[in-house]
């Protein structure tokens, strides 16, 4: 027989028991073709790009995901950061824009579009000022737009200007928003990339072409049953174990990324080899962490377990597909896995650790909730720290951080579906004030100058 | 394209006068490279221009003219690809096709019981399917069937040919799974 019926087995394993599913087959779209100086024309441009281009999105990806029996978790869209589209418009043209995209992803069937954002880890145009200011109205007032902000790179430094704003800004958003479920929306990253397509980080760069299908693969769940089949091997074994099971994973998206790309006509990207979890048990970044020995994640030891699966997801990744890109490592959010929270809550994992997790994974402090008074600077300050990992280690960081108001140590945020639930972590209750008030830019490191 | 009877001629000469036995993908390259060497050498000579060149549907080479070098560079190029192909053939460089498969794979796992096959053979008969490849393994009273089966002149879409076995499944009280060869290929191929 062509197949041996174990790999048979092995694969209608994956699919019926292991949750094996593909994230995300996310449409990049480039609006630079909508630009021009009457904002009402501006605006009709934008919407009728959107749902001209994307009109077969989501009907298409359902399709080869119910012909191939694989799962096919969200169908999203991302486009050029809006700050370019729109540079030189006012404030209220920029929530139009906003409110335009969220009605044309409600229309087109797509629940979060990424790409209300802007690149400033230089400086700022007058575009990216009034963007990076409208984000807590635009986002407050939509459902599915998300916004992202660079605010730092290896090859800039680090805007510290940006960075004081953001603060402001997530506190803007964390009070205009339902237990500061804006939050979720919004991403400040250092190192962005231009071709993830993982919500609430995604946007089309300036550099990618017209129209492009990316694809994020998932699978904490195969990973975590294929590390629990190995039973006790030592971690080279286990390395090797991790690193099959992801070249399978990373083979099904590339299959459907394929294929999504030639139904609908659209050049293939890239293929993002993330580990995402989702709330739902089993399916777990924290628990293959738990699998792997150690007794919660988040106790010494866990920052290299999870160095390897990072490292083994990516190499067995590497050769699976022909072209990977995106942010490519597991991701760590808090709030969207459940072992992360069962973490927080028995008190083995604080932001330090997590912070220093992030040095050796995508994508950084993800879905983290801390108390509601928690001052604009620290969390200023928390965006800086991560983001000097990033520029001095040459990856991408980011930081997705809810100050929920009202809340404390000890309680959480609900917010249900993929956000999942939130417990509130403690930050420094020391000042970093007058750190984040000298503003001004951290220069580019020395290993960003390697020319 | 083939290669002309000359250069088949050629290369079986060097191939038996000087290697002998048997050759690995390296050597043959070495042997069709000598070859090409010794035609572009012998591009001068009417005898071997008149051989390689096909002279019905080339005026040129008929009308006695110097032959242009354009026929000769696609013989050549021509042998470089046949080698490359035959490299790939013998298994160096195995290449999952890239084209949709027409074949499904039918599993079917469950308690043994009576007419089992019989009632997805019927199914698959009646809509025009073949079936490639079979397998059954029958471990006390587990059972366990594997099918490969040519979708291509299939009277359904596969997703309503896909329900349609899976139908089978509650009269069968088994899991019967139908999917895409693409996945398997995709997956367990390189």
């Amino acid at each position: 027989m062509t197949y041996k019926p174990e790999e048979i087995v092995e694969t209608i394993h994956m699919t019926e028991v292991e949750h094996l599913d593909i994230r995300t087959v996310t449409m990049g779209i480039s609006l630079r073709d909508c630009s021009t100086p009457d904002p009402k024309q501006l605006v009709s441009n934008i919407r009728e790009k959107l749902l001209k281009t994307a009109e077969n999105h989501v009907s298409t990806v359902e399709k080869v995901s119910s012909e191939y029996g694989i799962p096919i978790a969200n169908k999203r869209l991302s486009v050029t950061p809006i700050s370019i589209v729109a540079d030189g418009h006012s404030h209220e043209t920029f929530i139009e824009i906003c409110k335009t995209l969220d009605s044309c992803a409600e229309q087109l069937g797509i629940d979060y579009l990424g790409g209300y954002g802007a690149l400033v880890q230089k400086g700022m145009t007058r575009g990216d000022k009034t963007l990076i200011n409208s984000i807590p109205e635009a986002l407050a007032s939509t459902q599915r737009v998300c916004s992202s902000v660079n605010v730092a790179s290896t090859k800039a430094g680090i805007n510290m200007d940006a960075i004081d704003v953001m603060g402001h800004v997530i506190k803007d958003l964390a009070n205009r928003t339902e237990e500061a479920i804006g939050c979720c929306k919004l991403v400040v990253f250092a190192n962005c990339v231009e071709d993830n397509p993982f919500i609430a980080g995604a946007f089309h760069g300036v550099t990618e072409p017209e129209v492009v299908i990316n694809v994020g693969i998932s699978g904490p769940g195969v990973v975590l049953s294929a590390i629990k089949k190995a039973g006790a091997c030592d971690l080279g074994a286990l390395s090797e174990v991790i690193k099959r099971t992801a070249f399978k994973v990373t083979r099904m998206g590339e299959m459907v990324g394929r294929k999504c790309s030639e139904r609908l006509n659209v050049p293939f990207g890239i293929i993002d080899l993330s580990l995402a979890p989702t709330p739902a048990e089993g399916d777990s970044v924290a628990e293959i962490l738990e699998a792997m020995g150690l007794e919660r994640c988040g106790c010494h030891g866990t920052t290299a377990a999870l160095m390897m699966l990072n490292d083994a997801v990516k190499k067995g990744g590497l050769m699976a597909s022909s072209y990977v890109g995106g942010l490519s490592g597991a991701f760590i959010p808090v709030s969207e896995d459940a072992a992360m929270i069962r973490a927080v809550e028995a008190g083995a994992i604080s932001l330090e650790k997590l912070e220093a997790m992030t040095a050796v994974c995508s994508v950084g402090l993800d879905m983290v909730a801390v108390p509601g008074d928690t001052p604009s600077e620290t969390i200023s300050a928390i965006i800086a720290d991560e983001a000097a990992i990033g520029v001095v280690n040459n990856k991408t960081t980011a930081v997705r951080i809810i100050p929920v108001p009202g809340k404390m140590v000890g309680q959480s945020a609900e917010y249900g579906g993929l956000l999942g639930t939130a417990p509130i972590m403690p930050t420094s209750k020391f000042s970093s004030k007058e750190f984040i008030k000298r503003g001004g830019r951290i220069p580019a490191p020395s290993t960003g100058i390697n020319n | 394209m083939k290669l002309s009877d000359f250069e088949i001629q050629k290369i079986s000469e060097i191939v038996a006068g000087k290697v002998g036995g048997q050759l690995d993908a390296k050597q043959l390259r070495k042997v069709i490279d000598s070859v090409v060497d010794n035609l572009k050498e012998n591009q001068g000579n009417p005898e071997i221009e008149g051989v390689t060149c096909d002279v019905s549907s080339n005026p040129t080479a008929s009308d006695g003219a110097p032959s242009s070098p354009i026929p000769q560079q696609s013989s050549l190029s021509n042998i470089h690809g046949e080698n490359e192909a035959d490299v790939q053939k013998a298994g160096l460089y195995e290449e999952i096709d890239q084209t949709d498969s027409t074949r499904i794979i039918v599993a079917t796992f469950g308690k043994n019981r009576p007419g089992v096959i019989a009632a997805i053979t019927n199914i698959l008969a009646e809509l025009n399917c073949s079936i490639e490849d079979i397998s059954q393994t029958i471990m006390q009273e587990f059972f366990s069937m594997i099918m490969i089966v040519n979708i291509n002149d299939c009277t359904l879409e596969f997703a309503a040919l896909r329900d349609r076995i899976k139908a089978t499944e509650s009269k069968l009280g088994m899991k019967v799974y139908v999917m895409h060869e693409d996945i398997f290929r995709y997956m367990h191929r390189i």
